[in-house]
């Protein structure tokens, strides 16, 4: 059993803790006996006169307590963050030069050589780190403020998880679409980053004062990362085209539906921009969050939930190229639920779209009814909390296309009406944002 | 912001299928600036209204229609039981034939896609009259719709265990599990460009197998995207087009580097996770060092789930995280780059099945997203499947011309280290699985194989 020996001073409003904790881990019965290794109470007085020479202030990364257990190395910080630290994950992430490169910033130790239960013989700590010696001869070095960050603890955990991914915040029929002006956007980082927030939580937001040009989205999208391609090359205009190769090229109403479901890899931000608008009746846009309507479904209508999470779809999309920059012959065929979860049972993605929805369905008959009336309810709660409105040329709608869906009315054979659809990932958008807010130090990366 | 336009540009060789790079659509500007020196072909809308005239669609010679007559119709509430000439017989639901109608209105066949909205499909439709023949089945509905169904597209589309695993085969075909004695199947690199019998036998087998050995590939760079642009279209990253996988230095991934490397596969930190990866051998080392080992994630996966059901629960209901920050180190590549994914090492599909492996000891984030009691567990389940991996896989030298090819998210690969001073060069580059399979069906009709009804 670990012995523990610290020593503690109180904290005072001057910060002026020094806490040193030298432990002695007895050897596990599985180490050699020559690991055995026992200070002497002067060697370690020498060692806390040694330690005691660091003198930062305390903040809330300090370590103010450092105790070992049989399985890892309990931490307690400055901010009472306490946590337990197993040894195998202190081993695995182990920062010095033959274990991690600092220069490509990634492990180079080997899964193959970690062995799950290392242990550790020695243990020292001061407020700025814990240095560890392993029964495989290793030492390791660990700062406190990485060592903090890295907490089991539910807050610690939930930080990454926000510079992973923003929680999305589901909306209803009364949702406002947040402007941004294009040219701002593309020249002040601060409103682009606003901008990729919006899209990771919001899912959906409105650029203004589009510059009259149909590589207008591209251009933006280049600026963020690069274009998604399809087998419609790197942006579709959305227009009435005779011969067209996609019932969305021409001039019929279309519901409510996200974009490219034959593809298993779909875009994940569509970027609609409306370079001429229908003049008349007709051309409006509906929208909504199926984020919203597949979590209403899941707590109202449990067994369509279940039905829509638990069916694969084909999406299908077969044709020919309208135009030079669009693959000569296309074949596409996807495989999905309209409702996909992740191992955490939360919706990552909605897969809504009539004309795409193949007519081939990978069900016994006797299923097939109960499937359509899980689509329709799915698709009612859609329409109920959705909002209408008609765009104005020159702008440009940008919706999360893995979460949200939108329409269109039909309208007039005969149309100006020229709409410019392209693609961004969401691996490149969140990947843009982290190093915005890097850069304008929203972001510190330890 | 770097400009992937330059990648594009140090593709050589032809590529079959257009791309309109960013250059291109740059150029495509309404403005009339007097002093503007860019040229100004027509926008793209002006553009199309004359392509399409041009874009004549190919040829396609019709295969003879197969014999599949209606033989009965036995009508019940729900749906039509409909009985084929070679003895398949299905139930077909009211609601899925009213959704299905091919009439003008409800189905547009140029498109290829459905017209009729969702919100005006009655579930409880009901058929009036039914009526049908060797050829059809004609429904006249309780909407006053009429529909008429070809006894082929009927045939195609029963619901029969049957039907639906062809229908499977043409989505993606069964992967076959392989071990330590795989050998991969080899495709000269030429011949396979030039023939398109050739390109679909690689494709099923990567479908199927999830590994080849392209041979005698051209000494160039760019040979491995040349034939993804030739299949399809090269799938980007932030790494660009394609790696110089060689000993870098200031380099921004350890796989950029001489250091040995675990079993396997490529950016995971992407949850658009490369489909197959292209790895050329364009100058092996020369001495020890800089082997493969390859191994099938599917095979390891399944006998995890098999032999350590435990293990197997646990990769696949955590979530790793997954993360690659850096810069540039070439042009082509993005300025800077910080990616952060999270999915379980095993990802399962709604039905269970396994999609997806995530191996990577470099890009597995030092961050983990458990308790800290659930996390020697985890650490045991990952050595556990580590262990299955290096114990069913295959070890083998690539010599300079040979290209292999991997299913990205099944297969595994790593390589010994090898010395510093040293001229192996390994160019790696991507295909995204939505294309490859499309490719594969294209072909398929293209040769008379697959008929599409």
């Amino acid at each position: 059993m670990a012995s523990r020996r610290s020593a503690r001073t109180l904290l005072s409003g001057l910060n002026s803790l020094r806490n040193v904790a030298a432990n002695h881990v007895r050897a596990s019965t599985t180490l050699r006996p020559t690991n055995l290794r026992r200070f002497s109470l002067a060697a370690a007085a020498r060692q806390q006169q040694a330690m005691a020479e660091s003198s930062a202030p305390l903040t809330e990364n300090s370590i103010v307590e450092a105790t070992t257990a049989k399985e890892g190395i309990t931490l307690k910080f400055g901010d009472l963050t306490t946590t337990e630290m197993p040894y195998v994950w202190l081993r695995d992430n182990c920062r010095c030069p033959d274990c991690y490169s600092p220069e490509a910033l990634g492990r180079k130790f080997l899964l193959t050589d970690l062995q799950v239960d290392v242990q550790a013989t020695k243990m020292e700590s001061n407020a700025e780190m814990v240095r560890v010696e392993w029964d495989d001869g290793h030492v390791s070095e660990y700062p406190s403020e990485w060592l903090h960050a890295r907490a089991f603890t539910p807050t610690a955990r939930a930080k990454r998880r926000n510079t992973y991914a923003y929680k999305r915040e589901p909306w209803g029929a009364d949702h406002r679409l947040k402007e941004f002006d294009y040219e701002t956007m593309k020249k002040d980082d601060k409103v682009l980053l606003e901008w990729l927030v919006t899209m990771e939580t919001q899912g959906s937001a409105m650029l203004k004062n589009v510059p009259d040009k149909e590589t207008a989205g591209p251009e933006m999208i280049e600026h963020i990362a690069f274009v998604k391609q399809s087998h419609y090359g790197p942006r579709s205009p959305v227009i009435n085209r005779p011969n067209t190769n996609n019932v969305a090229f021409t001039n019929a109403k279309l519901g409510m539906h996200n974009d490219l479901p034959q593809y298993e890899q779909m875009p994940g931000i569509i970027f609609i921009h409306c370079v001429e608008q229908h003049v008349g009746t007709g051309g409006e846009s509906v929208i909504t969050d199926g984020l919203f309507g597949a979590e209403y479904l899941r707590r109202n209508h449990p067994q369509a939930f279940e039905i829509l999470t638990s069916t694969d779809s084909y999406f299908w999309d077969k044709g020919h190229a309208n135009y030079s920059w669009e693959m000569d012959e296309f074949y596409k065929i996807a495989r999905f639920p309209i409702i996909t979860l992740d191992s955490q049972k939360e919706v990552v993605r909605i897969a809504v779209n009539n004309a795409i929805r193949d007519s081939y369905i990978d069900l016994p008959a006797e299923k097939v009814k109960h499937f359509y009336s899980a689509m329709k309810l799915f698709n009612d709660i859609l329409y109920d909390n959705s909002l209408v409105f008609k765009m104005d040329s020159g702008d440009m709608m940008t919706l999360d296309n893995v979460r949200c869906l939108h329409g269109r009315e039909g309208y007039e054979a005969f149309s100006g009406r020229h709409i410019e659809s392209s693609y961004l990932d969401w691996d490149e958008a969140r990947c843009r944002r982290r190093r915005i807010q890097e850069k304008l130090g929203l972001l510190k990366t330890i | 912001m770097s400009h992937h336009s330059t990648a594009r540009a140090l593709l050589s060789g032809v590529a079959a299928f257009r791309n309109v790079t960013v250059q291109q659509m740059r150029l495509i500007c309404n403005k009339k600036c007097i002093n503007c020196k860019v040229t100004r072909p027509l926008s793209l809308a002006a553009n199309a209204q004359q392509q399409y005239q041009v874009k004549e669609r190919k040829e396609r010679k019709e295969l003879p229609v197969p014999s599949v007559p209606i033989s009965s119709a036995q009508v019940s509430r729900d749906s039509v039981t409909v009985k084929f000439g070679d003895g398949r017989e299905s139930p077909m639901p009211y609601v899925w034939l009213r959704d299905n109608c091919r009439c003008p209105d409800c189905y547009s066949s140029e498109a290829l896609g459905r017209k009729c909205l969702l919100s005006d499909l009655d579930v409880e439709i009901q058929a009036m009259d039914i009526q049908s023949n060797d050829e059809s089945l004609n429904i006249e509905w309780s909407d006053g719709h009429r529909s008429e169904y070809p006894a082929e597209w009927l045939h195609a589309r029963a619901f029969t265990p049957e039907a639906r695993a062809l229908r499977r085969d043409v989505y993606a075909l069964p992967k076959e599990p392989w071990g330590a004695n795989h050998k991969l199947l080899e495709f000269d690199y030429e011949s396979m460009r030039k023939d398109d019998k050739v390109l679909l036998e690689w494709l099923l087998t990567m479908e199927t197998q999830g590994s080849a050995m392209l041979k005698n590939v051209p000494d160039k760079d760019v040979a491995g995207p040349e034939m993804i642009e030739h299949i399809a279209f090269v799938k980007q990253c932030h790494y660009g087009p394609h790696s110089p996988v060689i000993n870098r230095p200031n380099t921004n991934n350890v796989a950029f580097t001489n250091a040995k490397l675990g079993m396997h596969n490529d950016l995971p930190q992407y949850e658009h996770m490369a489909g197959i990866i292209f790895i050329h051998c364009v100058k092996q080392h020369v001495g020890t060092g800089g082997e493969s080992v390859i191994a099938d994630g599917l095979f390891g996966a399944e006998l995890l789930r098999k032999e350590h059901p435990e293990a197997f629960k646990i990769l696949t209901s955590t979530d790793s995280y997954f993360w690659d920050k850096g810069h540039a180190n070439y042009s082509w590549e993005m300025e800077e780059f910080y990616k952060i994914s999270k999915f379980p090492v095993i990802t399962l599909n709604s039905s269970k099945e396994v999609i997806r492996i995530a191996v990577n000891n470099a890009i597995r984030d030092s961050y983990l997203d458990l308790p800290s009691s659930k996390v020697k567990k985890f650490y045991e389940s990952l050595k556990v499947f580590n262990d299955i991996l290096y114990s069913n896989s295959s070890t083998f030298k690539m010599d300079s011309g040979d290209l292999m090819t991997l299913d990205n998210v099944r297969c595994l690969h790593g390589r010994e280290g090898y010395e510093a001073f040293s001229d192996r060069h390994i160019e790696s580059s991507y295909l995204d699985w939505d294309e490859a399979r499309c490719r594969r069906r294209r072909i398929q009709e293209k040769l008379g194989l697959l008929r599409t009804v």
